[in-house]
């Protein structure tokens, strides 16, 4: 095995000091003398005709620099990541709670405040809707022109009919799923100001560059005359992007020429933000009479809220996953995105993926039931092996490990003692399994990572990479990358992210793609920059062959250190550019088939919980989680992914819900919205599987959201080992498990 | 936040001085963890806040005779570690050891539970289950008030913040043999409501029969509701599991707790009480044991 000097090590996180001893600098932390204080007035209906606004009472109090509407916008009034049906400011028509609609800057967070209130806008209240299923009926009224079936996508293989007839098993259940909110510590925020003539933007974000073009069409102002960088992130779990703080901070500098700051308050934050995607999934599973998978049939309906945000992308995520990490020859799935003008639905960790492997597990977990096989068994039949053909028709070459996860968790269930509360009258324990895979990348889209680099003699290596660190070590992970291709250490470089005026364009944060994508196009950049230096060593050498291997250019005895022959032998800055875009092709539009992602990454996950036998109450004692991550380039933050990729799981599967009533939300704050705490932190247990990708860097792929997808999904299979009961709405909320014991 | 002027009177004189002065514009800062959330939410906000945490002497947790006196600074930390407590009174540490998070614990006060006057106050409702009184002193001179008179309704007390204080809280050990606990069921385990809670406090003759009972549950009525009919049921009895079962579910009868958002439906939370009031009993008596010990 070939043994790395940083690869497969947990080094100091890079940015980590700066965070610990709390001296890191947030988009809201921006000081400037004369800054303003940036808030926007929003809709309190979900749906109504806006007939008057009356801003004379605001323009009057003391410190409001501006109070503007709609049509004082510098540029486009249309925006979105996916599809532009968002408007930066609302001027005829709300469609949801929350809509923006004024947009105030003052001298104090208090003056602001007060405008802010002093606001008068004159509603008509529309006919509002506010169920998926009602939404799609020829009568309910219309969210926007097009209608409010916004995106329909399928995926369809052999012939799901003609082999459920002929199925030993056929098991049919709907399932439905919540909305749940991101909760990064960190909300929303954005500091805008002029730096000479270029308007400049600081906000939290997974892609700059996607802000910048956004900003330029919103501001009208020509793209290099903006500049945006990502601040530190304070979390986003695949949120912060698109219009945020930032948008309203740089429409304010570009309307007065000041400073601007506009962070969400947490209730704003809640109330505005994209939630996880709530889902009604009806699932048909059918099975030869030893279990193996016949042909699986899914409908999924999606309340996407009153915009698209990444509405169509997640649901053509959710529709290549929906039938699992299964080798089945007969699947139609189809998945609509409809509109309604409940709050608005978007990207999050799992990007469409956590609803259906709910589903999806506990269908395996009922199958195994009527087959009469336990859940490894059920699983380890079924799952795919590598050279199989996956759900898409992909052949999946390389690097599946899901059978040694299969393994680790099995064994390491066999190994452990018996929980306490499992001789404890007072509860009801059980285990329970699940497995899922996860692409990695954009489905079925070019998603080039770029990577920068440059050197000079005495000076740093320059390593310029478009994407930011959220937290979970990005920064770290490709700084290790670039130092075991040039056998240098993390001080010897100087590393630029997320800056669209000194870093390239890598793509988005999402996807689970920095380390993968991002990473080996670090790789990419080391070996052209490597082969530069080669030939000013090659040719001072006077030698034609020479070898480049742990960080030195070696000709027979001969023998240099990068660093060496940077400093000695070049006399010029020399500059590489590394790009890998992962080779995926577009899954076809009439049958969804394809090959959408390039690797995929593995999981399975047992968690064993109790139940208390007359409240309902679940516990989770203990997880043990498998990954197969390709290659484990810093094992302390795969770990870390791990483990709070399961308490996110943990939280999605028993406690968050973001209740909706009438298009408001009832519970916007922590008060009331409950996330895991650390009295809800089980025990664990990781075993990580590196099954080499061979495109990947190292063989690395990625880990940040796989680890949170089978673990809600194996806490439903363990309730119900625990019960005997079978519950089909996410969260398992104690009073609902309540009522099905008794 | 903001205020016009805060005051650290050093002693108890000086605080109700500075009330008095301030004609209601001034108001009794303790713990603050209610407090300051309501200057920042509230429209009647205070002017003036008055700091008693440098008045001495009123973090103290004293027995005297039968009584157990708790001061007006005492903390649900202090409380929760109370070996005093913790022997005499478990019920009321261990509700104070479940109040919110460690931060709020190290704040808040038992005393600032009691003016809250939430029904479903874990501290608060705890003491209902003992014969307890508070010590309000104002300018004018000091009164004695029993515990469940103090309540006005909903969030409402009877101690008026502006103009007068209380100083300590007295819990009257009974003179038989005492067993007590505190029993809550929340949706997490920290740092939350409580869907319903409850303190139960058992007197008993020397043949183990129920000399007098007290049941306190909450949240299921404005005030924190006392479970009479089941009080009364188990006085005479002998302790048993059959016995408690019957208690709980006259307590869960008894209770009216509403269909809650966060808590639960109706349905549920009535079980709940029936589920946690008979924890807690039993509870009770397999302290006793120990207790003799």
């Amino acid at each position: 095995m070939r043994v790395y000097t940083t690869i497969g090590q947990s080094v100091t996180k890079v940015d980590g000091r700066e965070k610990v001893t709390g001296r890191t600098v947030y988009a809201g932390d921006e000081v400037f003398p004369d800054l303003l204080y940036v808030k926007v007035a929003r809709s309190d209906r979900p749906h109504a005709e806006i007939l008057e606004i009356d801003l004379s009472s605001a323009k009057n109090i003391p410190g409001v620099v501006g109070v503007w509407t709609a049509h004082d916008l510098p540029g486009a009034n249309a925006t979105g990541t996916r599809i532009k049906d968002e408007s930066v400011l609302c001027s005829k028509r709300v469609r949801r709670v929350g809509d923006p609609v004024v947009l105030i800057a003052a001298k104090s967070l208090r003056a602001a405040n007060s405008a802010k209130e002093s606001v008068s806008i004159g509603y008509r209240d529309l006919p509002a809707v506010f169920d998926p299923e009602e939404a799609l009926r020829p009568e309910a009224p219309r969210i926007h022109e097009s209608g409010n079936l916004l995106f329909e996508k399928k995926m369809i293989k052999g012939d799901v009919e003609a082999a459920l007839s002929k199925c030993a098993y056929v098991i049919t259940n709907t399932y439905r799923t919540q909305r749940i909110e991101h909760s990064y510590l960190e909300p929303e925020a954005g500091t805008a100001y002029m730096d000479g003539k270029k308007l400049t933007v600081k906000l939290p974000t997974k892609h700059a560059h996607f802000e910048q073009d956004e900003l330029a069409k919103i501001l009208g102002l020509d793209r290099k005359d903006i500049r945006v960088i990502c601040a530190p992130i304070g979390g986003y779990f695949g949120d912060k992007q698109g219009l945020s703080p930032g948008y309203y901070a740089a429409i304010v500098t570009r309307l007065t020429g000041f400073p601007a700051q506009m962070v969400y308050e947490r209730r704003e934050s809640f109330e505005v933000s994209t939630k996880r995607h709530p889902y009604i999934i009806q699932m048909t599973t059918g099975a030869d009479k030893e279990g193996h998978l016949e042909a699986v049939k899914v409908d999924i309906l999606v309340d996407t809220g009153a915009y698209a945000s990444y509405g169509p992308s997640i649901i053509g995520r959710g529709v290549v996953h929906a039938v699992g990490p299964y080798r089945v020859k007969n699947i139609h799935v189809k998945g609509r995105l409809v509109y309604t003008n409940n709050p608005v639905c978007g990207s999050m960790r799992g990007f469409g993926v956590p609803q259906v492997a709910i589903a999806c597990e506990s269908q395996m977990d009922l199958l195994a039931e009527a087959v009469g096989k336990d859940p490894f068994e059920i699983r380890r039949i079924n799952c795919l092996q590598a050279g199989e053909e996956n759900a898409s028709g992909q052949t999946l070459k390389a690097s599946v490990g899901l059978t040694e996860c299969l393994g680790e968790v099995e064994r390491i269930q066999e190994s452990l003692p018996p929980h306490p509360r499992e001789i404890d009258p007072q509860y009801l324990t059980g285990w329970g399994l699940a497995i899922i895979y996860y692409g990695i990348g954009l489905t079925g889209l070019p998603n080039p990572g770029v990577a920068q680099m440059s050197v000079e003699p005495g000076e740093k290596v320059q390593l310029c990479v478009g994407v930011g660190d959220g937290g979970q070590g990005a920064f770290t992970t490709l700084l290790q990358i670039a130092s075991e291709n040039l056998g240098l250490s993390q001080g010897d470089f100087n590393l630029l992210s997320a800056d669209t005026l000194t870093t390239p364009n890598s793509g988005t944060s999402t996807a689970s793609r920095i380390t993968y994508v991002v990473g080996r196009a670090v790789t990419e950049a080391c070996h052209h920059l490597a082969g530069q230096v080669g030939k000013k060593v090659a040719a001072n050498w006077g030698v034609m062959d020479l070898v480049f291997e742990d960080g030195h250019y070696h000709c027979g005895v001969r023998k240099i250190s990068f660093r060496e022959a940077v400093d000695t032998l070049v006399n010029e800055k020399l500059l590489a550019e590394g790009i890998f875009d992962p080779p995926t092709t577009p899954t076809d539009k009439e049958t969804g088939l394809g090959s959408p992602y390039a690797t995929y990454a593995f999981a399975a996950h047992a968690a064993q919980v109790s139940v208390d036998r007359e409240t309902g109450q679940v516990n989770v004692l203990r997880i043990i989680a498998s990954h197969d991550v390709g290659k484990m380039i810093h094992p302390v933050h795969v770990y870390g992914q791990v483990q709070g990729g399961a308490m996110m799981g943990l939280g999605y599967g028993l406690l968050e819900n973001v209740i909706v009533k009438k298009g408001r939300i009832l519970n916007p704050g922590f008060r009331a919205y409950l996330i895991p705490s650390s009295m809800e932190v089980p025990e664990f247990h990781i075993s990580v599987v590196e099954c080499p990708e061979p495109t990947g860097p190292y063989g690395a792929k990625g880990v940040g959201e796989p680890s949170l997808l089978p673990t809600a999904p194996a806490i439903h299979n363990a309730v119900a080992r625990a019960t005997g009961q079978y519950l089909f709405d996410n969260p398992v909320a104690m009073e609902d498990v309540w009522r099905a014991l008794s | 936040m903001d205020w016009e002027a805060y005051f650290l009177p050093q002693s108890l004189e000086e605080a109700l001085a500075i009330l008095e002065e301030k004609q209601r514009a001034a108001r009794i800062l303790a713990g603050g963890t209610d407090l300051v959330l309501q200057q920042r939410r509230a429209r009647n906000k205070a002017k003036m806040l008055v700091d008693i945490s440098r008045i001495p002497g009123l973090s103290q947790i004293v027995k005297e005779d039968d009584l157990i006196h708790i001061g007006a600074m005492c903390t649900h930390s202090d409380a929760a570690n109370s070996t005093l407590l913790n022997q005499y009174l478990p019920a009321l540490s261990c509700a104070c050891s479940q109040i919110g998070s460690p931060q709020i614990r190290n704040m808040g006060t038992l005393v600032g539970n009691i003016v809250s006057a939430q029904p479903g106050a874990d501290a608060a409702l705890a003491l209902h289950a003992f014969e307890t009184s508070v010590t309000i002193a104002a300018y004018a001179g000091t009164r004695q008030m029993s515990l469940p008179d103090i309540y006005a309704g909903l969030g409402l007390c009877c101690v008026d913040s502006t103009r007068e204080l209380i100083t300590r809280i007295t819990v009257k050990i009974p003179g038989k043999r005492m067993v007590n606990a505190f029993e809550r069921l929340s949706t997490r385990g920290t740092l939350t409501l409580p869907v319903v809670n409850t303190g139960v406090c058992l007197e008993l003759h020397d043949d183990d029969s129920v000399a007098s009972s007290r049941i306190a549950v909450g949240p299921v009525s404005p005030k924190p509701f006392r479970a009479v009919k089941a009080e009364s049921f188990l006085v005479g009895k002998k302790m048993n599991a059959e016995v408690f079962q019957q208690a709980a579910d006259m307590a869960a009868r008894e209770s009216q707790p509403r269909d809650s958002l966060l808590r639960g439906s109706r349905d549920f939370r009535r079980s709940m009480v029936s589920v946690i009031v008979r924890r807690a009993l039993q509870r009770s008596a397999d302290m006793r044991l120990t207790y003799e010990g």
